[in-house]
């Protein structure tokens, strides 16, 4: 009896979880962490490609992704 | 944000069609404030950039961090993007 209730407490969590799971974006498989705490990103102020100066602070209000490559 | 230099990613983004900001962090102004630089203390010129992702929402705050210790590992950043536009960050 006691293991028919923990069985059905866990299908329930189960099912509860289950369609944050399913419709929630796929952070955890791509191994991306929450920056915890969230902090202020570190300002920036370099030149794109045409030499205009491009700023962060220029993009507030927008949601910023941020990819830092080069040629390895 | 790139670590080559300007003329390369001026071309580079004329050959293939590219049309999002892109930056170029040659002198490694950018990189180690977010922590995305190698370095080596017994080579001053060993300074490269890490393969490294950052969310950043609306108000400025960073909210997801991928830094990668390996530039060989790859995520598509169209997959990250669709993450982004599911969250609603």
């Amino acid at each position: 009896m006691k293991a028919g209730c923990s069985a059905a407490l866990l299908l329930v969590a189960m099912l509860l979880g289950a369609p944050a799971f399913a419709a929630g974006p796929d952070f955890a498989g791509m191994q991306i962490q929450p920056y915890d705490p969230p902090k202020a990103a570190p300002a920036f102020a370099l030149p794109d490609l045409d030499g205009k100066m491009a700023r962060l602070e220029d993009l507030k209000g927008k949601v910023v992704m941020l990819v830092f490559w080069a040629t390895w | 944000m790139s670590a080559d230099a300007a003329a390369t990613l001026k071309a580079f983004t004329e050959n293939n069609n590219i049309k999002h900001l892109l930056l170029a962090d040659f002198r490694r102004q950018m990189l180690p404030e977010y922590g995305a630089m190698v370095t080596d203390e017994k080579s001053p010129a060993y300074r490269y950039a890490r393969r490294a992702f950052f969310v950043i929402d609306r108000q400025g705050i960073v909210r997801f961090v991928k830094v990668m210790d390996n530039a060989l590992d790859l995520l598509k950043p169209e997959d990250l993007l669709k993450a982004i536009k599911e969250s609603g960050v």
